[in-house]
């Protein structure tokens, strides 16, 4: 109950506003990323209390991630990897003038999925911590490979082409030094790419500068690329459909959000895979359907909170923001672990306090900036392009003060353009290069760890193989339900 | 299309084979540097085979629009035109520059309208970044106010 107060205090509650309202500025800005910035404030949260740095470094986690749906909604600039899925409906929805409702729907998704994902930490952690314990790198890389045949197989309407462009993003994702073995591949003998290619050039360059290029080549003889923003928040309709969305998203969400490795990217995409798989209608996603923005933002909201699980249970921090709380919570002297509960009960229970005051504060600061947002939509096209241009090319240098980054952007901005003139989805590539990697990873660990070399050892342990049957059976199910329907007669 | 992009997916598939080869693939016991990029090449090649003997049916173009190709090249000269003078004249000046082109030559605005909304977002942006986020934005030839 101490813990739950101290979270309440005026000071405290300050803290909040002031971490969510930096989270979404960081969010909304090309470049920037929780990562760095938690980074760069953690050192000026040592001369706070344990409770209040920790309210407010998670304040600016939760915030990234809606900020980061804002820019994808309205402009197509994804600003987290997570954030991805969301441009595929919610920057359409901005289109037909329905923006608001696509950004009102994110924050509500966000605020029910960090919520339920609170309950859930509070009631369920300990048991949740010995299951996510039974994850190792073959069932990782199970999950991760169905991961990729739903990115394929779901987004766009050709599965071949969605496919070759996921397998692309692998391609992309191998440039660099090797993890394991430390040697370069497809660095063509330059230093710059050493250190592999940079999610933001790409995914700026892809879906930002991309789409900019490619309006500037097709622009429409009459009306405009973005209509007029109509209602701001969403209908009773809007409501109907995306209820079921987002409780389905809170729960797959949480469950990714838990395991090692489980990124809210991956949970938002498994997310958009589940609701176009049981819409009555899936033609409908990839056009404008709201259900492929509340189910995805719920998702990776709910992920970002089942992080803390194994975090504080077992001191394993799943992703790199994650790592730099564990660091905030250690500079306090607390070690999170089995005994936290036990010996620093007002820790955990001040945490999960404030990661729900945080995502109220979300709703309650996010909500009213809806309007002031959907306003940026008013501005005439012509007028707005080449400052999105600006900030895209901006956030490419700011990221390292690098015009290697700038030009990378430049490249990947005639990609997309590339892609879009000829009808490929980009949005496979971007999800298969982050994917790509953890994928290789865990590939190599769980064949090094089977000692045989013999890959059905997958299906012998009961989640990975569950996992790449059900993988194999989205990838194969186009071909067999063509026999079957051609089956004897 | 598919007939292109599937030609381009198998000799690009053939490539990855080379130099994941090359490489050194290592076993499936112990995988190698060339492992990974091997099992992409063959995943390549399967798609690119896919695509090319049975291309989708041919989709409309994505939007009906017209091509406007002029200020389409000028887009792309001011990218480049931008990067390479954007630490020798500085953020300011090469950022005022290929804002001016971009309203006025790729969007088609006023004179008016292209040099003022040029200077107010060069300058704005310059503020937000180098002064209050103190990202290092190159100067250039510009003299900035003490502690921009």
């Amino acid at each position: 109950m101490a813990g739950l107060l101290s979270a309440l205090t005026p000071l405290n509650l300050l803290y909040v506003f002031c971490g969510v309202l930096i989270g979404t500025v960081i969010g909304v800005l090309p470049g920037l990323g929780p990562t760095a910035s938690i980074a760069l404030l953690l050192p000026a949260t040592v001369g706070m209390d344990m409770v209040s740095s920790l309210i407010f470094l998670a304040g600016i986690y939760y915030g990234a991630m809606y900020g980061g749906s804002t820019t994808s909604i309205l402009v197509n600039i994804p600003g987290e990897a997570a954030s991805v899925i969301t441009c595929l409906d919610g920057y359409k929805m901005a289109r037909q003038g329905r923006a608001g409702a696509a950004l009102g729907m994110a924050a509500f998704g966000s605020f029910v999925g960090g919520t339920l994902g609170v309950f859930a930490v509070m009631l369920i952690s300990p048991f949740l911590a010995e299951a996510a314990l039974k994850f190792g790198p073959a069932e990782m890389f199970a999950l991760l490979f169905f991961a990729f045949t739903c990115i394929g197989t779901l987004v766009g309407k050709s599965v071949a082409r969605g496919l070759l462009m996921a397998v692309l993003g692998l391609l992309l994702g191998v440039v660099g030094t090797d993890e394991i073995h430390g040697v370069d591949r497809y660095t063509f003998g330059t230093l710059y790419l050493r250190d592999g290619i940079g999610l933001v050039p790409l995914a700026m360059g892809i879906f930002g500068l991309g789409e900019i290029l490619f309006n500037i080549e097709q622009r429409e003889k009459t009306g405009s690329i973005l209509k007029a923003p109509k209602n701001l928040l969403p209908t009773r309709e809007d409501w109907k459909r995306s209820l079921w969305p987002m409780l389905r998203g809170s729960g797959l969400g949480f469950g990714i959000g838990v395991l090692p490795g489980g990124m809210p990217a991956v949970a938002s995409l498994m997310s958009y895979a589940v609701e176009k798989r049981v819409s009555k209608s899936p033609e409908r996603f990839g056009q404008g359907a709201i259900e492929g923005v509340a189910g995805p933002e719920t998702a990776n909201n709910a992920a970002t909170a089942g992080g803390f699980v194994p975090l504080l249970t077992l001191g394993i921090p799943t992703n790199s923001v994650l790592a730099l709380l564990l660091a905030a919570l250690m500079l306090h002297g607390v070690t999170p672990g089995p005994l936290l509960l036990i010996k620093w009960p007002n820790v955990f229970w001040g945490v999960i306090a404030s990661m729900y005051i945080g995502n109220l504060m979300l709703l309650v600061l996010n909500l009213p900036l809806i309007g002031l947002f959907v306003q940026i939509l008013r501005v005439p096209y012509a007028i707005l392009s080449p400052l999105i241009i600006m900030f895209v090319l901006l956030g490419a240098y700011g990221l390292n003060n690098s015009i290697p980054d700038v030009l990378m952007t430049i490249f990947f901005g005639v990609l997309g353009y590339l892609l879009r003139r000829f009808s490929f989805e980009p949005a496979p590539l971007v999800l298969a290069f982050v994917l790509g990697p953890m994928m290789e990873l865990n590939l190599s660990k769980a064949l090094i760890l089977f000692g045989t070399g013999n890959p059905l050892h997958f299906f012998t342990r009961p989640i990975s193989g569950v996992l790449l049957a059900s993988a194999l059976a989205v990838l194969f199910y186009p071909l067999i339900r063509r026999l079957w329907s051609k089956g004897p007669r | 299309m598919d007939r292109v992009a599937g030609a381009a997916a198998l000799l690009g598939g053939i490539l990855l084979v080379y130099t994941g080869w090359k490489l050194d693939p290592g076993t499936p016991r112990l995988p190698g540097p060339g492992f990974f990029p091997l099992l992409i090449a063959l995943s390549m090649g399967g798609l690119g085979a896919r695509l090319f003997f049975r291309p989708g049916p041919s989709e409309a173009p994505p939007r009906p629009g017209v091509s406007r190709w002029t200020p389409f090249i000028v887009a792309l000269l001011s990218l480049i035109g931008y990067v390479a003078t954007l630490t020798g004249l500085g953020y300011l000046l090469a950022t005022f520059a290929f804002l001016v082109i971009q309203f006025r030559w790729v969007e088609g605005q006023r004179w008016v309208t292209s040099l003022a909304t040029a200077a107010l977002a060069a300058g704005i942006s310059l503020m937000l970044f180098r002064v209050l986020l103190k990202v290092p934005l190159p100067v250039g030839i510009l003299p900035l106010p003490k502690g921009w």
